[in-house]
């Protein structure tokens, strides 16, 4: 029974708790808060970075913790915050939901992180949000893209929200002409959640929906799927089909000599090479791609690949790199504009802080959302793995958390 | 874990499915504080109890009774069963869609918020000092005896005229109904429940720590997880892309070299200390 | 409409080959030796590397479709004399050290990989047009070959002198013994070819798929319902059991969603082996 080892564990953290609580009160009690933040001053802040490092989504890891030590270098290169370097503090949260909150736990009663970014996947943020942000009462950045609605208290996100992708995809598709769409995805909560914005933009812009089909997370071959799509005949195929099923559909489907456009939320430098050549053609809205070419987006990525040589190739919007980049600069923000590392007043401030740089453009909270205000392009994707951005879309608005 | 044992190790029935039943307990609770305001821990025990039961016996009425089947076919149908509940979590808008479901609240013991890390350690604590109990009582009683003669051999224990399906069912329904405890009280003290503890990950786990620490001791695999997962956390940090991989040879090589566990260790070196001293 | 008619026919055909190509070597190894092998898939996963090994260095994959059953035979004969065969008599700690083994194949290749995956070309590209449907040529290649090989290895151990030993060593290994045969490297043989086998169904698919590590774990469940539902202690059994669960659910998936007809494969398929436990072409008892 695993609750053994946890137990034995929280004993552990629990101790420290109450320990470190003796000693904060200590501190108090004796010279009061002026004191004790220039007390503080020399020593660094821990920062908690928590990814798969481990699992099915190892390599996501591998991207995610390239950037997190490029943004903190970068960060502390500059003077810190509030004059305090950071220290980052990696978890392996391993592609597991229980594995992720003894992780998260451990950051944030043990180590005491200011604030914990992370998470790769929908189910982890769910199993850690609580660790973190509500018992934990630590701030929490969720930076990705992900199915919308999460709204928690302490809890930020710095991905692109389903309609800032979805939106403007399926606007520019049904204003080429394309009339019918036919949706394709994975069986779990973010394509299901995708593909139902998908339904309403297309339904509200007059277009039509020929089909939805869903096929089981690990199916390796879905040539029902692949068949019923070239049956339908429809203008668009949206598919948000994952990993392993990604690259056998989408060749299928071409192949299988589908006319119509392909659309997804899920194609950029990072999934485009494992698909292959029939990537030619795929249209999408990502934050970043890198073909961007705002100077100060170029420049940065530029020299995160001269840093970062084990993590070259990895820097893409799919990996959540510029989301995992501007996490840590939007927190920095709040805590310079609350001039404390305090929860509470982070959290005040967070809610309208703005980057004037960040990579992919300018970014800021949207007050009152939680979620972020993002330039998007609009990109179509090339044999060689590559995009072209058709449009820049400028700056959308999240549609979350009203 | 206590329930892999009970399974296999004393009634010799190998199973891959507790994760599942792991997960139905642990999922009774998310739907029931989900969708009530009941969180007394005694009630949602009992629901995980009574529902991990009607489970284990459906699945052990169709396992053991009449003809009997293979060893291969249990496993297999176990992995089945851990599969195809794995798949529903991952589906099933009703089970949080792969999300799993979050923020269970903390339990309540007549009106009394358990909320303390402390007093949910004393909680699962007790709960599991009295299943342990439960389980030693069980095995060294008349029924313990039996079950180990119905693993040991089927056919005489049967020749002497105990029932070996009805013993495999009330086995493998005890065995569901200590997963699905187990599966409440991580809900509870985690609070909350995913699809990753359904499936076939957790369900090897369980049995590596069986295996390693020997199966016929209820001691063995309560060491072996004690150790292995202090070591498996550390390891994580230190080696998080090697660690996968000596797991698996670690496996490998207790297979071979102790096919008796981690408790047989102190007796197998004896054992070969001995063989060299007399030769 | 025909067009969509000919397209469901190929899927189910396609399907059931594929799933047959998988379960070969499996049936030599679970169906014939006995042995719950769970390493299998990664038996797979191995030979879709070297095919894609080969296609990388050598600029052609025919190249290692044709070395893929080679390495996986020769590590398949290594696993055997090194530790598969003290297992023999510990039906479960074969079961156990397998997968473990294949844990090992799994994250070894996981370390090893730059990405979630790769896509690796098939060496005949393009599709042909029947009725209004075009069908991948690749698959077509796979189910002649499949035939093919089923046949070839069907009368190898039925007809040839070869195959009757290999048989009479499964069966009946002491009495095999006493007439002078190496039951020993007869085991080790057979396990080396059925692990041949199944390297070269992981060259010949992996196109059509992405090389990743869970390629063959992934396949897996279904791979042993497959050679269960046919039945142990025989060849042609496994394949029968492959082709009855591939071509229902190949049908099923055609009208319903994916997901469910999965879902129901697998209790159908529970529940037929709890009826009849010997598979297929169980005889009366």
């Amino acid at each position: 029974m695993s609750e053994i080892k946890k137990v034995r564990f929280r004993r552990s953290a629990a101790i420290a708790t109450s320990l470190a609580a003796v000693l904060v009160l200590a501190a108090c009690t004796s010279g009061g808060s002026d004191t004790a933040a220039s007390a503080d001053n020399a020593e660094p802040v821990k920062v908690g970075v928590l990814t798969d490092m481990t699992g099915a989504f190892g390599i996501v890891g591998k991207s995610n913790e390239a950037v997190a030590k490029f943004t903190i270098n970068e960060i502390n290169a500059n003077g810190g915050v509030l004059g305090r370097q950071l220290e980052m503090v990696l978890a392996d949260s391993a592609t597991d939901a229980a594995i992720a909150t003894q992780v998260a736990s451990r950051l944030v009663n043990q180590d005491k992180v200011a604030v914990v970014v992370g998470g790769v996947a929908s189910f982890t943020r769910v199993a850690v949000r609580d660790v973190i942000a509500d018992k934990g009462n630590t701030i929490y950045i969720w930076p990705a893209s992900y199915e919308g609605g999460e709204c928690s208290t302490n809890v930020w996100n710095t991905g692109s929200a389903p309609n800032q992708q979805v939106d403007p995809t399926v606007e520019h598709l049904l204003a080429e002409g394309n009339k019918t769409f036919f949706l394709a995805g994975s069986d779990y909560l973010y394509p299901r959640n995708i593909l139902a914005r998908v339904r309403q933009v297309v339904e509200a812009g007059g277009g039509s929906i020929v089909g939805e089909e869903y096929v089981p997370l690990d199916m390796t071959d879905p040539s029902n799927l692949v068949s019923k799509v070239l049956a339908a005949k429809a203008d668009v195929l949206f598919e948000v089909v994952v990993l392993p099923g990604t690259a056998p559909f989408i060749k299928g489907v071409v192949d299988g000599g589908y006319k119509g456009k392909i659309a997804g939320t899920l194609f950029d430098e990072g999934i485009n090479p494992l698909i292959g050549a029939q990537a030619e053609g795929l249209i999408g809205v990502q934050d970043f791609y890198l073909s961007v070419e705002d100077p100060f987006t170029k420049s940065q990525v530029a020299k995160f690949n001269e840093q970062h040589p084990e993590a070259a190739g990895l820097f893409s919007a799919t990996f959540n790199a510029t989301a995992w980049y501007r996490s840590f600069y939007l927190w920095k923000a709040a805590v310079e504009k609350a001039n404390s590392f305090d929860t509470a007043e982070v959290n005040k401030a967070m809610d309208s802080v703005s980057l004037k740089d960040s990579i992919g453009g300018p970014v800021s909270f949207e007050p009152g959302t939680k979620h972020v205000n993002l330039q998007m392009y609009l990109g179509e994707s090339k044999a060689d793995g590559s995009n072209v951005i058709l449009k820049s879309l400028g700056s959308i608005k999240p549609l979350e958390c009203k | 874990m206590l329930s892999v044992e009970m399974c296999w190790g004393q009634a010799g029935i190998f199973t891959f499915g507790q994760a599942a039943l792991f997960g139905l307990g642990g999922y009774t609770v998310g739907l029931i504080t989900k969708n009530s305001s009941i969180t007394d821990i005694g009630v949602l025990l009992l629901m995980a109890i009574v529902i991990g039961a009607v489970a284990g016996l459906i699945i052990g009425i169709f396992l053991f009774s009449g003809k009997r089947v293979g060893e291969l076919y249990v496993v297999l149908v176990t992995l089945a069963i851990s599969y195809i509940f794995e798949r529903l979590a991952n589906s099933w808008t009703v089970l949080g869609s792969g999300n799993g479901i979050p923020g269970i609240p903390s339990p309540t013991l007549f009106g009394m918020e358990i909320k303390s890390i402390i007093g949910l350690f004393i909680l699962a604590f007790t709960v599991f000092a009295l299943i342990l109990f439960i389980c030693i009582f069980l095995v060294n009683s008349q029924f313990g005896l039996t079950m180990n003669a119905v693993r040991d051999d089927e056919e005489r224990a049967e020749f002497f005229g105990y029932k070996r399906s009805r013993i495999q069912i009330v086995v493998f329904v005890f065995a569901a109904v200590l997963a699905s405890i187990g599966g409440a009280l991580f809900a509870v003290t985690e609070s909350f429940v995913s699809s990753s503890m359904t499936g076939l990950g957790l369900s090897t786990t369980i049995v590596l720590w069986v295996v390693l620490g020997g199966r016929g001791t209820f001691f063995g695999p309560l060491i072996a997880l004690a150790v292995l997962q202090a070591v498996n956390t550390k390891m994580q940090e230190v080696l998080p892309s090697l660690w996968p991989i000596l797991v698996g040879l670690l496996l490998v090589l207790a297979m071979i070299f102790l096919p008796k566990g981690l408790m047989s260790l102190p007796a197998t070196i004896r054992e070969s200390l001995r063989k060299k001293s007399s030769v | 409409m025909s067009a969509q008619i000919i397209r469901g026919i190929f899927d189910v055909l396609s399907l059931s080959s594929i799933l047959i190509l998988l379960v070969i070597g499996m049936a030599i190894i679970v169906g014939m030796m006995k042995v719950f092998n769970m390493c299998q898939g990664e038996l797979v996963l191995l030979g879709a590397v070297t095919g894609y090994l080969c296609g990388i260095y050598l600029g052609n994959l025919w190249i290692g479709i044709l070395l893929a059953p080679i390495v996986v035979g020769l590590f398949g004969l290594v696993l055997e004399r090194t530790i598969i065969h003290r297992f023999y008599i510990n039906p479960q700690g074969a079961l156990l050290a397998t997968f473990a083994i294949g844990l090992v194949m799994r994250e070894t290749l996981r370390n090893r990989m730059s990405r979630q995956g790769t896509p690796v070309d098939a060496p005949i590209q393009g599709s042909i047009d029947i009725g209004g449907a075009s069908l991948p040529v690749w698959r077509i290649v796979i189910m002649v070959v499949t035939l093919l090989l089923a046949l070839a290895i069907g009368y190898v151990l039925l007809k040839t002198n070869l195959g009757i030993k290999v048989r009479a060593t499964l069966d009946n290994p002491d009495l095999v013994s006493v007439s002078g045969i190496s039951t020993k490297w007869m085991y080790a043989g057979t396990y080396a070819f059925g692990s041949a086998l199944s390297g070269f169904a992981g060259a010949m698919i992996v196109p059509l798929q992405t090389l990743y590590p869970n390629l063959g774990y992934d396949n897996l469940i279904l791979m042993f319902i497959a050679v269960m539902i046919g039945g142990l202690g025989q060849f042609a059994g496994p394949l029968a059991g492959a082709a009855l669960i591939a071509v229902p659910g190949a049908i099923i998936g055609q009208f319903i969603s994916p997901v469910t007809g999965q879902i129901l494969i697998l209790f159908l398929a529970i529940i037929f082996m709890r009826f009849r436990p010997g598979g297929i072409f169980q005889r009366g008892r």
